[in-house]
């Protein structure tokens, strides 16, 4: 209380710059007045009456700044003043702040985009859900692999029976056609939920209302409501809140929008941005051949919250109880068969990270690098302040011999460096918000929207500002050491003990900047290798041809169509797309060249007199072709012929292979002719095609790929291509118009050339290359910094040196090589440390690289090349500056 | 040799407070002889010390000032106690008094007392 009160009061006379010198001053001239009185009736005389009295109540000066001191609050005016000198400091050399700013900028951002995205995967990945640390996840066991999803009575079950949880959610997503009155059809990725998902993650509508938790997942079609996305609101719907109770066609049936979700919230599917919510109940409805009961066979999310005082271990027991459990009811006998499968808790950050593992595992290294630039920066910036304070030596032997304090010089240093960490924090924090955004490009591409939460939220702005401190800290500790030796030597006389200046500390910066260079050096390695493998990759041949082909894909099956209907359609489709005007050649398939990877179109096969090896699976990758799909992609055939528009579902079915399967299954050749069982029906191989890039164009070891005729077997979501005679975009409205004409319901999705579809493949292996030249230019740059300064600093130590040697005769040339040579022996360093260190590196390296051996000798020259101009660029400003070092003047100042 | 006596951290403070509470109203130079009077020229030099702790004491609340005219009719500051300084008293003297009288049997004991 009596502290607080005593504070207030300090800070109500520091606000108001009160200063009441004026009642100090009278209350000791009174005091000494009677003092002096005093004394002059014990019967001294009166000059010496007084002096006792001054001399008895001691040091005015001292009992006035105390009085001060306790008046106002001294810290906060100094910080004040400090802050003001410092500024003008800073503007003084406005080149030494902006280089220091822009480097502290540089690691800051780094850092900061790193902690966005750990902070975005791993701490807050679902905005306006509560309490997101405390969500569970299940997923499943089947046939001993984990990870699968979980079977909608399996959830019932577990939602009834459980005791360790509260309530449990079942969600999955889905993709959709949405149509609308003036909205162009379009297919959204949206997430299918059971009722009580909004209640159970506490989320509130900005407008109208969510799901009712009471409503019977199961009685399909008598909840037909749609929940949209504030993202899909603003885009589609113009933010109009009269959006609300109004139906729109979903897969061509009428939802109703009940409610519009909180901004940001795009579901807790991974990274996956889902558009809009319908509820389990809806489920009979997306595609045409679901069935009576679609939940029956529908793979699900599981969520769940746990009870309070109910640990995970127990709730994971009690959910393989329950698994089991559930198995013997419905199988007896035959426990943990295929459906009946045993359960897993998985905590928040398995299921936000899970999708994405690509992240997960390139976090740590991101960070890694990110802590290891930041290091270096603070290296950097400490040996740069330094130089900076070196400098400075006369004003703060000055600032000493007029009575500063050793804790005011060292506070006038820190306040400097703060000024400049926080400003290349403001800096770095502002170019992250950017940055963090284009790491989008290091995930893969799966098709669906992505949307992670990247908001700077308080938890970025207070890791800022630790790193900030840190940072202050961390390059301060030097200057501050520095600055007070000079004010205990105290000395006005500039220039230390010797002529030449104290190698021993200057050799052990040069040791660090060496270390440096080496680090440099190895980044520059990794870079080159990365690139030229980029590169070969891209000149690899691909075994197709990518230009001038335009693609765009559609899917009947969430339009309703029926197997016949769509058979008929794909065929009238292909008819029209010929004949557009524009169009050289059209064809349907089920891949693309470097489109996916195909993992999900396996076929179980079996091939009459191919005995498969014990634990050999038969499966193989199985695309559906319409005619003329490989000349039109200018996939070379090898042998036989392709599929033509004889091959229908009349017509004796037929199978085109690989090269690679002709090898793997007819060793010794005669595959054309035979027969090959998919689901019992056998289908004639009657051509064999190269091998192409069929997913990653740096794949050396092909898969055996199976074609089959579109015709003979149906797929409801197929790929348009079309070879156009002038250019693809010339011919995207025709082709929209095409299939418009003949359903102007059936969303166009995905319209993009193929060139565009193969170069999310390269990107692939450009990213590690793109982001490590990025890391490369900023470790040369903060290195170039470093080495400046230390250069700086040395010719200013050694500035008499060179005046003497000036004056004894020695040119100027002589002594602009002086300087440099020995930053040579720092280039030196940094070759030996970082070949060494290369060596190592290029070793973890060795299975990214593609066509350039670990030890490429062009790769080394060209670092090594950049690495001694770079040490050269930035020695070369203080070697001038000790070469135009004017004899007379500089010794003439000692 | 002559001992440079300070006075302990808050001893001061009592002190004022003591001899503002005895004596009523008092300019600095009042309090400063008293304290030396008492304390035997323990604040015989670095009187001026004192008015930093007034300005303490002040602008916690334990004591109040206005000008007043001195005993040769001048302008001076008088300190005089306020409720809140008679309850600081209190509470200082009362624990003080504990810290005197626990210091002091530990001076008292003997080695055969404790064995």
């Amino acid at each position: 209380m009596r502290v607080m009160r005593r504070f207030l009061t300090r800070l109500a006379n520091f606000v108001a710059r009160r200063k009441s010198d004026q009642r100090l001053l009278e209350e000791i001239e009174e005091h000494i007045a009677l003092q002096t009185a005093e004394n002059l009736r014990a019967g001294m005389e009166p000059a010496e009456a007084r002096r006792h009295a001054l001399m008895k109540f001691g040091a005015r000066e001292a009992v006035r700044e105390e009085y001060h001191a306790e008046r106002r609050l001294p810290s906060i005016e100094n910080l004040l003043q400090d802050s003001r000198i410092a500024l003008r400091t800073l503007a003084k050399s406005p080149g030494f702040a902006a280089a220091a700013i822009l480097v502290l900028a540089l690691g800051i951002g780094a850092l900061t985009t790193v902690a966005t995205w750990t902070n975005a995967v791993l701490y807050n990945p679902w905005p306006h859900v509560a309490a997101p640390r405390e969500l569970r996840f299940v997923d499943s066991t089947v046939l001993g692999n984990q990870g699968y999803s979980v079977h909608y009575d399996q959830y019932r079950f577990v939602r009834e029976s459980g005791r360790s949880w509260n309530d449990t959610i079942a969600f999955a997503k889905t993709s959709v056609s949405l149509v609308d009155a003036g909205v162009q059809p379009q297919a959204l990725s949206i997430g299918i939920v059971s009722s009580n998902y909004f209640q159970f993650l506490g989320i509130q509508p900005q407008s109208g209302r969510l799901f009712l938790p009471g409503a019977n997942d199961r009685s399909y079609g008598s909840n037909d409501e749609i929940v949209l996305s504030d993202a899909l609101w603003r885009s589609q719907f113009d933010a109009n809140r009269s959006i609300v109770g109004r139906a729109i066609a979903v897969n061509g049936r009428p939802y109703t929008v009940v409610g519009v979700a909180p901004p940001d919230f795009a579901g807790i599917f991974g990274g996956v941005a889902e558009a809009a919510w319908i509820p389990l109940s809806s489920l009979r409805d997306l595609s045409a051949d679901s069935g009576p009961d679609p939940l029956f066979s529908y793979g699900l999310q599981v969520a769940l919250r746990l009870r309070p005082g109910v640990n995970d271990r127990t709730a994971a027991a009690e959910l393989h109880t329950l698994a089991n459990t559930f198995a013997l009811q419905h199988h007896p006998g035959s426990a943990l068969a295929r459906w009946d499968r045993d359960l897993n808790l998985r905590d928040a950050a398995h299921f936000s990270r899970g999708l994405f593992g690509t992240i997960g595992d390139q976090l740590p290294v991101l960070l890694g690098a990110s802590v290891l630039l930041m290091v270096l920066v603070c290296i950097n910036i400490a040996s740069l302040l330094s130089q900076h304070a070196a400098r400075r030596r006369r004003e703060v032997a000055i600032r000493t011999a007029l009575g500063a304090t050793p804790t005011r010089i060292a506070a006038q240093v820190l306040v400097e460096t703060g000024l400049l960490a926080f400003a290349g924090a403001l800096a770095g924090w502002a170019a992250s918000t950017g940055m963090a955004r284009s790491l989008y490009v290091l995930l893969p591409n799966f098709g669906v929207p992505l949307a992670f939460n990247l908001q700077s939220d308080s938890r970025i702005l207070l890791f800022v500002t630790v790193v900030g401190v840190i940072v202050t800290l961390v390059c301060g500790i030097y200057p501050v050491r520095q600055s007070l030796r000079i004010s205990q030597n105290a000395a006005l006389h500039e220039g230390g003990s010797s002529v030449t200046g104290g190698s021993g500390r200057s050799l052990g910066r040069r040791f660090l900047l060496g270390l440096q260079l080496g680090i440099c050096f190895i980044v520059l390695v990794c870079c080159g290798l990365l690139t030229r493998t980029a590169l070969n990759i891209a000149n690899r041949a691909t075994g197709f041809n990518r230009a001038n082909c335009l693609t765009a894909n559609v899917d009947l099956s969430r339009s309703g169509y029926s197997p016949e209907r769509g058979l008929a359609f794909q065929s009238a489709l292909l008819d029209r797309l010929r004949t557009v005007p524009g169009v050289a050649s059209a064809t349907l398939t089920s891949h693309l060249p470097m489109g996916d990877d195909g993992e999900g179109n396996t076929q179980d096969i079996s091939i009459p007199g191919y005995v498969p090896a014990k634990g050999e699976e038969m499966a193989v990758i199985t695309d559906f072709e319409g005619p003329d799909f490989f000349r039109i992609m200018g996939i070379a055939l090898r042998q036989g012929r392709e599929f033509d528009t004889n091959d229908n579902a009349s017509s004796t079915p037929v199978a085109v292979i690989n090269e690679t399967m002709a090898q793997r299954y007819w060793p010794k050749g005669g595959s054309i002719g035979s027969s090959i069982v998919i689901d019992k029906h056998p289908y004639r191989v009657v051509g064999i095609v190269r091998d192409y890039a069929y997913s990653n164009p740096a794949n050396a070891d092909p898969e055996p790929l199976l074609f089959v005729p579109l015709a003979q077997r149906y797929a409801s979501y197929v790929i348009m291509a079309l070879r156009s005679r002038t250019t693809p975009s010339a011919i995207t409205a025709q082709l929209r118009q095409a299939v418009a004409s003949l359903d102007d319901g059936l969303p166009v999705e995905n319209v993009r050339t193929l060139e565009d579809v193969t170069s999310q493949r390269y990107q692939m292996s450009r990213i590690p290359a793109e982001l490590l030249s990025v890391y490369a230019i900023s470790s040369v740059l903060v290195a170039m910094l470093g080495l400046y300064a230390v250069m700086a600093y040395s010719v200013i130590e050694r500035h008499r040196e060179f005046a003497l040697r000036i004056a004894l005769g020695s040119t100027r040339a002589a002594i602009f090589r002086l300087v440099l040579s020995s930053s040579a022996w720092t280039a030196v360093l940094g070759l030996v440390t970082g070949g060494l260190g290369s060596i190592a590196a290029v070793r973890l390296l060795r299975s990214m690289l593609f066509g350039v051996t670990p030890f490429d000798p062009t790769t080394y020259c060209v670092a090594a090349a950049l690495l001694v101009v770079t040490v050269f660029i930035s020695g070369f400003s203080p070697a001038r500056r000790a070469a135009s070092v004017q004899p007379i003047q500089a010794l003439r100042t000692e | 040799m002559k001992q440079k006596t300070d006075v302990r951290q808050g001893t001061l403070d009592l002190m004022v407070l003591k001899t503002l509470d005895v004596l009523g109203q008092l300019h600095g130079y009042g309090i400063a002889r008293r304290i030396e009077q008492i304390s035997g020229d323990l604040l015989a030099v670095n009187q001026g010390t004192l008015y930093p702790v007034l300005l303490k004491l002040e602008q916690e609340g334990a004591i109040a000032s206005e000008w007043g005219a001195s005993e040769n009719n001048r302008r001076a500051r008088f300190y005089r106690l306020t409720r809140a300084g008679h309850r600081l008293l209190e509470a200082e003297t009362r624990d003080w008094e504990r810290t005197a009288t626990i210091i002091g049997r530990f001076f008292e004991v003997k080695a055969e007392d404790l064995s």
